[in-house]
């Protein structure tokens, strides 16, 4: 029995190491009418980091999201659409909701109009950084998820936007991350977010 | 005058180094070892270069075929990547936009 704990303990940082398992979405694949799967790690990454700047869009800002992409250690999209509404249940995003949970990120936006559902996650770090980001937006027929892990910084959003096709956002808005959040604190942040 | 026998048998039968290059004399008289009769297509040299060659003539193409796989990946991750940089600015847009509006409506 002592064996096995111990074990346990050995193995599950390592299994908090290796992220949230997006095959538990997998299953979305059949019901889903279009999809875009994107799945970055790290050796990827910088093979995708090489090849910034020779493209035929003109990478002009291919620096810019080169240093950003340096410092990620994985990107992860997933987007279903369906063509009738039901044909999943936003209980398909709760394993990946309770994986940042445990991981400690911080849920900084939520908005809610109607049926869809949009929640911002952030895993603070100290000096105004973060750990990653993560987006689960939830509409009627469609569903997506996104897990950006690694370390970014507010800058480094900012300079994408506007560049590649990436559309201008303004994050002014978008508080900074607190590096030891309290609970209450978390709740002010989400209701002066609504 | 008794004769020696054994003595002379001794000194006739005694141990004694082959000189240097009897070796190489030896092999030199051997039908087999000689140089001269050695088929081209056997001799070590041959085969090296033929290995050389053969190598020189695989290793390029194999080179070039990684370049051309290495680059096929990179540019399909750097496709990827953007569409998830994409998808990911066009959420926090969509995301502001929503909370916007409902800051107007409240």
């Amino acid at each position: 029995m002592r064996r096995v704990v111990l074990l346990l303990a050995l193995t599950a940082p390592l299994m908090a190491q290796q992220g949230f398992d997006f095959k538990s979405l997998d299953k979305l694949d059949a019901l889903a009418t279009n999809k875009t799967k994107v799945t970055l790690d790290s050796d990827l990454l910088g093979l995708a980091a090489g090849f910034l700047g020779s493209g035929d869009d003109g990478d002009k800002d291919a620096n810019t999201i080169r240093s950003l992409v340096k410092s990620l250690k994985g990107v992860y999209v997933r987007t279903y659409e369906f063509d009738k509404d039901g044909q999943y249940s936003p209980l398909d995003v709760e394993p990946f909701r309770a994986y940042l949970k445990q991981q400690q990120w911080n849920k900084i936006v939520e908005s809610q109009e109607g049926k869809e559902i949009s929640e911002v996650y952030i895993q603070p770090l100290p000096n105004g950084k973060f750990g990653g980001v993560a987006i689960v937006d939830i509409e009627p027929r469609e569903l997506t998820v996104v897990y950006i892990s690694g370390v970014i910084s507010m800058g480094d959003l900012q300079k994408l936007q506007g560049n590649m096709g990436i559309p201008e956002i303004d994050l002014k808005g978008v508080k900074k991350p607190n590096p030891t959040p309290s609970p209450d604190k978390k709740k002010d942040d989400e209701k002066e977010d609504r | 005058m008794p004769i020696d026998f054994e003595g002379e048998l001794r000194g006739a039968l005694r141990r004694e180094a082959a000189p240097a290059d009897f070796a190489k004399k030896l092999r030199a008289r051997l039908p087999g070892f000689s140089k001269a009769q050695i088929p081209v297509w056997r001799r070590p040299v041959v085969w090296a270069m033929a290995a050389v060659l053969l190598l020189a003539a695989l290793i390029p193409p194999s080179v070039s075929e990684y370049r051309r796989r290495q680059r096929e990946r990179g540019m399909e991750a750097r496709r990827e990547l953007m569409v998830a940089l994409r998808i990911t600015s066009a959420k926090l847009h969509q995301t502001r936009e929503r909370i916007q509006r409902a800051r107007h409506t409240s």
